[in-house]
């Protein structure tokens, strides 16, 4: 099949004017290709600029941030927006209509495809009550303590005793399920700042485990061992205020003590979340698990950087968090990416097609509630298939009750009709998904049975119930359905969806007098070539050629 | 000019589709004007012999109603055939075999059983059955021989046109006969009523959630619908989206889901696999064991899916015991 | 053995009607037989379908009268769940009932069985059908009967959402309800009914019973049988169509039994034959004594002339008016099989009446149309009288409501024997020394259709014949004689 495509734009946009989003547009100018990059800020810089100190040393205004900036100003490919935000996105890789708005006045661009590099998102630790941010002026995230820091109003020298709660509201089912890897370290930034400017100083660290990876083991060794940082396992059960000290109550579970620490200050390391309102607006499916709102690494391959059918790239904190190195690592890689899109945009096939001549369109829409990419959309009055959207795994079009979704080389036609062609009474059939089964079928088969005939498809989802009717018509002996294991599909969910179908098939057989242990389901991987010709010796029951 | 001639034919059937025709009140007596009806049984003068001694093709149509089950309707539907240019199938028992081909789950040895044996009030010590040939008292008599299996009409011939519903409705049945009659018709093998599906013209249509699963079936004797609703929204099994419009909605307006009497929709074939196929897709169970709970609720899936279709369907009919 | 007359119609009961003829050697009947060929099995495949579907699977049995079937499936449903309906679904369904009584009786009276009287059974057949009631009465009359029919069929699909084949029957109440805009709009088309069938009345009583002919063929032995009489009746022993105890009157008129519904197999039994796929109701407690009437034979006959025999009134005043008429002139109980199309149009009228009683009643209106079951399901029995009589709808369940087994025994099954009987008695009265007249057929037809078996065997073609033809063989075999009609 040929699906007409011709790329409106070749442009990228890139939404979020801090180091991520700064790296790739300057990589990808670089390369020639024109860049919006669009900041909601006044300035450039994200969360970077408002940084004193970065771990382990350098000034990230002198070091990083700036020089990334005088270079972006000088390349002439590259629009700047600054104080401005993405209200609206239509269309598909190569055509993007995309709405924006900088200071009430808004402006329409096309692009070809988009990275997202919102960057860092607190989590609202406000939430989380029983630490009173908010409530007492003294309980601050690390941003705004090393701001105070950095502007006077805060002297470390005047300070007595600060307690730095790691993990705050993290790792925890009641507010945020997921850890956000950073905020160990952040934690330990703050209390090396403060030794660093008075030695004096109490700093306590309550943490729950110490996820200091790399360089971070020494670090945390150095602030145990010889800055004489008190680092407490447990986690704070509350903060309280009294004749306007603040006291930290935490248990000490190696001690097994129930402290009370005084303390001029508190720092909250808390978690990060995802953008929801920009993520949402892309149509990108968020993890609904316990990452917090982040973009889901597996669908729509944002994993796999070098194939990303719908051309949107998530890059950065926004994808996950992370410190800033591994940031511009991404953001160079992500670049590269986007690079490659550009350069050759094109759609992915076979996809599934709706037939509007048939289709029952937004009354109907089953095949929209199916899909795992959500490459199936409503617009208006019709329901399409996103074609950069759609992996053809055919889940939808074995959904479709009318037969208006088809799938290229897999339509119920093409597939009926091998049933027609190749099953004889008392065969032995086998629906083989094209990921593993097949593959372990093929690297045999050559010593294959006679009588076991197969039937290739994309993924198990692709089988409808009446593709097994029809093999039962034929009169055939039993029949094998055979897929990737259950949580490897290679669409997510095709082989859940089969085995639902499967299930209801087992009943309806049976009430024609076909017991339902004719039916076999087996998950496998490509490489179990001996287990399918078990199964389908002991299917044949142990009849050779 | 010779007015064509026309022939309305039943073989089992409950003569709910000659009522449809009746039920076209002063229409049907423009199209009386039109046409020669040479066989009416229902209402007008019909003539055995004469279809006998017609040439081959002489009547233009033949409207044939009803599916069938004995000899004697083979054979008068097979005469038809010869001697008509054109034949319809009418209502769901032609088309699709209809309520009486839930048949196919049994036998007719079983079904004699029953009907003249088991049955609380039959007496029957002698389990005497009906045959084909008995001699009662010294006088001969016969019956046609039933046949252990219900088909549709063009299972036995060929058939031109389809007219689907249970019975088809009165719009459906005009626009039909006024094809025919000027000569407008559609490609062979099609069925005169819309492509899509009922979901098309549901008015529930309009209300579609924006995510839909089913967690449980609901029998429709225990739950009062929302009539505003999807029925597979609320768990209730309805055949719409595997069925052919242009019935109205005249049962889902009732607040009753659809049971499927249209038939499949063009280039489908089995209603059974659209339907389950769907709903098994939007089934929502997190293991195995609540699956099958939640398809066990599913009660009959096989008459529920195939209650008008079963002799169409893929597999036609229960498989005989061996 | 002497010579086999076949007549083979093609309109039929639930397929072909056949009539075997056996002459003696004097070319007198010595038996006839009444065959019905055709047979379906519902009694077999409702077997493991869900009890709520079966009022969507039984009415398929007949589509003449599928509201019959609906109803009596309904309310075996109610029975097997023992839940009883919100008194507004009652009405409401008994409601839907009559309408559909009304136009059913109508509908056979002038385009079926009625031309036999209004024309007349010596008139020339393209006379006796429609057209020559039409002829008779008036074009203006003719059209009225097609616009109140269909304005009654539009009330049963605006209640039961289609009127071939309903599908609002629930356990415990009816799918949807009735707005106080559709009360009012039904209730204008009950008086239009009320009006018809009193017009109707008046018209067989000026073109039937002031015909001295007429009359004599209605009164006369040819069509008479003396049989026991079943019907449902209300508490008070009055027809009635849809609810009530079943009373059986003895050929004399004195109550045999009243027995509710559910023991109707402590008194109906059905007796099978080899010759028809039809099976023979008859009365347990009397026997089966063959095809013979009679107080010792457990035959007994059905639907409207029976019905009113085996009351002792109608509920409504007007058609208690007509019943006093008709068994002033006929003599309580009537046995004379042609005053069946008589006691149609009273009943006609009753169900006319009661729909207006039951349109004026603003009780119809109440939103709460359902109450659900609560218990386990085992068993249910649900009657109904359907056009052409009693209809015993009989399911028993498993624990989750599949049916494990269904009895049925429908409407015209009831007259089978009657049928048979009355066909032989017309014959054996008719044909005489082998001689087989056209005048015959047409008489032996009558004797028939009077009972209106469940659809087109009492039908007209158009041009007033059915098809008919009378085969003589003589002993040796071979065709002595073909008489034909219409063939």
């Amino acid at each position: 099949m040929s699906i007409e495509f011709e790329p409106q734009s070749k442009r990228l946009l890139v939404i979020g004017g801090g180091v991520a989003g700064l790296e790739v547009a300057r990589n990808v100018a670089y390369a020639d290709y024109h860049v919006y990059l669009i900041e909601k800020e006044p300035a450039l810089g994200g969360m970077v600029c408002r940084l004193n100190q970065l771990y382990p040393e350098g000034m990230p205004d002198a070091h990083t941030l700036q020089p990334l900036i005088e270079e972006i100003e000088k390349q002439k490919n590259i629009e700047i927006f600054t104080e401005t935000e993405m209200i609206a996105a239509n269309g598909d890789i190569g055509n993007y209509q995309v709405e924006l708005k900088q200071k009430g006045k808004k402006k329409k661009i096309l692009v070809g495809a988009i990275v997202v590099a919102t960057g860092l998102k607190d989590y609202e630790i406000e939430k989380v009550e029983a630490y009173g941010y908010g409530r007492y002026k003294k309980v601050l995230k690390p941003i705004e303590f090393e701001e105070k820091v950095s502007s006077g109003e805060i002297n470390p020298v005047d300070l007595k005793s600060v307690v730095i709660i790691n993990c705050a509201g993290s790792r925890d089912k009641n507010y945020l399920p997921h850890c956000s890897r950073v905020c160990c370290f952040i934690g330990l930034k703050e209390a090396k700042l403060i030794k660093d400017k008075n030695p004096y100083t109490e700093v306590y660290v309550s943490y729950i485990d110490m996820r200091s990876y790399g360089n971070l083991e020494s670090f945390f060794n150095t602030l145990k061992d010889i800055y004489n940082v008190n680092f407490i396992r447990g986690r704070p059960s509350a903060i309280e205020e009294l004749n306007k000290n603040l006291y930290v109550k935490v248990e000490d579970e190696i001690l097994g003590d129930l402290l009370k620490i005084r303390a001029d200050y508190v720092i909250l390391s808390h978690g990060y979340v995802g953008d929801e309102k920009v993520l949402s607006m892309l149509r990108i499916p968020l993890d609904t698990g316990d990452k917090g709102k982040f973009p889901t690494t597996y669908l729509n391959s944002l994993l796999s950087v070098d194939s990303n059918p719908k051309g949107i790239f998530v890059c950065g904190c926004a994808a996950y968090s992370k410190n800033v190195a591994e940031t511009l690592i991404e953001a160079r890689s992500t670049a590269l990416s986007a690079i490659n899109t550009l350069k050759d945009i094109s759609i992915r096939t076979p996809v599934a097609e709706i037939n509007s001549d048939i289709c029952s369109e937004t009354h109907c829409k089953l095949c929209l509630y199916v899909c795992p990419y959500c490459a199936i959309v409503q617009e208006e009055d019709k329901i399409k298939v996103i074609p950069s959207l759609c992996m053809g795994c055919g889940i939808c079009t074995a959904t479709c009750p009318t037969g208006a979704n088809t799938l290229e080389g897999y339509t119920d036609s093409d597939l009926f009709h091998q049933i027609d062609e190749k099953v004889k009474k008392d065969d032995t059939v086998a629906f083989l998904c094209k990921w593993s089964a097949y593959g372990a079928y093929e690297k045999w088969a050559g010593n294959g049975y006679k009588n076991v005939k197969v039937i290739k498809v994309p993924c198990t989802g692709r089988i409808s119930v009446g593709f097994i009717l029809k093999t039962f018509q034929k009169h055939a002996r039993n029949i094998l359905i055979s897929g990737c294991y259950p949580d490897a599909c290679h669409y997510n969910k095709g082989n859940f969806i089969l085995r639902k179908r499967l299930s209801v098939t087992a009943n309806l057989i049976e009430q024609f007098g076909i017991p339902k242990e004719k039916i076999r389901i087996e998950w496998l991987g490509k490489k179990e070539s001996g287990r399918i010709k078990s199964i389908l010796e002991e299917m044949r029951g142990g009849e050779r050629e | 000019m010779r007015k064509p001639k026309v022939a309305f034919y039943w073989n089992a059937s409950c003569g709910g589709c000659e009522e449809a025709v009746v039920d076209l009140g002063l229409d049907i007596l423009k199209v009386v004007e039109a046409v020669d009806i040479v066989l009416w049984p229902v209402a007008l003068d019909f003539k055995y012999k004469h279809i006998e001694t017609m040439k081959d093709g002489e009547i233009a149509v033949s409207f044939i109603n009803g599916a069938i089950r004995t000899q004697e309707q083979e054979n008068i539907t097979k005469l038809l055939r010869r001697k008509s240019k054109l034949v319809v199938a009418f209502g769901s028992c032609a088309h699709l075999g209809g309520i009486p081909g839930l048949a196919n789950f049994w036998d007719a040895e079983q079904i004699f059983n029953t009907v003249y044996k088991s049955l609380p009030s039959v007496q029957n010590p002698e389990g005497v059955i009906p045959k084909t040939n008995v001699n009662v008292d010294g006088y001969e008599l016969t019956l046609p021989e039933f046949y252990d299996t219900v088909k549709t009409l063009d299972q036995v011939v060929d058939v031109d046109y389809y007219l689907p519903g249970c019975a088809p409705p009165p719009d459906l049945i005009m626009g039909a006969l006024t094809s025919i009659l000027e000569n407008k018709l559609p490609e062979k093998c099609s069925v005169f009523a819309p492509d899509k599906s009922l979901c098309d013209t549901c008015p529930r249509g309009e209300n579609k959630p924006q995510k839909l699963s089913i967690k449980k079936f609901q029998r429709i004797h225990m739950v009062q619908p929302d009539p505003r609703k999807c029925f597979l929204e609320q768990g209730i099994f309805c055949l719409g989206p595997a069925t052919r419009s242009g019935c109205g909605e005249r049962c889902i307006n009732a607040n009753m889901p659809c049971r499927g009497c249209f038939g499949p929709i063009k280039g489908t074939v089995d209603q059974g696999d659209k339907i389950l196929s769907a709903i098994a897709s939007l089934a929502e169970a997190r293991t195995e064991q609540e699956e099958k709970t939640l398809f066990d609720s599913l009660e009959d899936v096989a008459g529920q899916s195939y209650m008008y279709s079963l002799p169409s369907s893929l597999l036609h009919r229960k498989r005989k015991e061996v | 053995m002497g010579k086999k007359v076949t007549i083979e119609p093609v309109t039929r009961l639930e397929g072909h009607g056949k009539i075997e003829i056996f002459l003696d050697n004097f070319g007198d009947v010595e038996k006839a037989f009444f065959q019905v060929p055709e047979l379906r099995g519902f009694e077999k495949f409702s077997t493991g379908r869900l009890a709520e579907e079966m009022p969507r699977i039984t009415p398929k049995i007949c589509g003449v009268c599928p509201t019959a079937h609906h109803m009596a499936s309904t309310k075996t449903l109610d029975d097997l769940y023992k839940v009883v309906p919100p008194t507004a679904a009652k009405k409401i369904r008994e409601l839907i009932y009559s309408a559909f009584m009304f136009e059913d009786h109508i509908l056979h009276f002038f385009f079926l069985g009625g031309p036999d009287f209004i024309v007349g059974p010596q008139a020339s057949p393209e006379l006796r059908n429609i057209l020559g009631v039409i002829a008779t009465v008036g074009l203006r009359t003719g059209k009225k009967v097609i616009r109140i029919r269909k304005k009654c069929r539009d009330i049963i699909t605006l209640l039961g959402g289609r009127v071939i084949h309903p599908v609002c029957g629930l356990p415990g109440g009816i799918s949807r309800g009735v707005s106080e805009k559709e009360r009012k709009e039904i209730l204008k088309t009950a008086e239009e009914t009320v009006e018809f069938a009193q017009f109707a009345l008046k018209a067989f009583e000026d073109i039937v019973l002031k015909n001295e002919e007429y009359l004599n063929l209605i009164v006369g032995d040819i069509y008479k049988h003396k049989t026991y009489y079943m019907g449902l009746v209300d508490d008070k022993n009055r027809v009635n169509f849809y609810d009530g105890d079943i009373r059986v009157v003895d050929p004399s008129g004195k109550k045999f039994a009243k027995f509710k519904p559910r023991d109707y197999l402590d008194h109906i039994e059905e007796h099978v034959e080899p010759w028809s796929y039809m099976k023979f109701p008859y009365l347990k407690n009397v026997g089966w004594k063959g095809f013979v009437d009679g107080k010792k034979s457990g035959v007994f006959r059905v639907a409207p002339l029976a019905r009113l025999n085996a009351a002792t009134g109608m509920a409504t005043p007007l058609a208690q008016e007509e019943y006093e008429k008709l068994f002033d002139t006929l003599g309580k109980p009537a046995h004379n099989t042609l005053a069946y199309h008589w006691a149609r149009l009273v009943e006609a009228l009753y169900a006319a009446e009661r729909m207006k009683e039951l349109a004026e009643d603003t009780e119809i209106t109440d939103p709460h149309i359902r109450n659900f079951p609560t218990i386990e399901p085992k068993e249910g029995v649900g009657v109904v009288e359907a056009p052409r009589g009693t209809l015993f709808h009989h399911y028993k369940t498993d624990k989750r409501g599949k049916i494990t087994e269904c009895n049925l025994i429908v409407a015209t099954v009831n007259n089978a024997a009657a049928i048979c009987m009355s066909i032989e008695k017309a014959a054996k009265g008719l044909i005489k020394k082998g001689n087989v007249s056209d005048g015959l057929l047409n008489m032996v037809e009558m004797a028939f259709r009077a009972y209106d078996p469940c659809f087109a065997c009492a039908t007209h073609s158009l041009p007033g014949h059915m098809p008919l033809q009378v085969r003589i063989y003589d002993s040796l075999g071979k065709i002595h004689k073909t008489v034909t009609r219409n063939i």
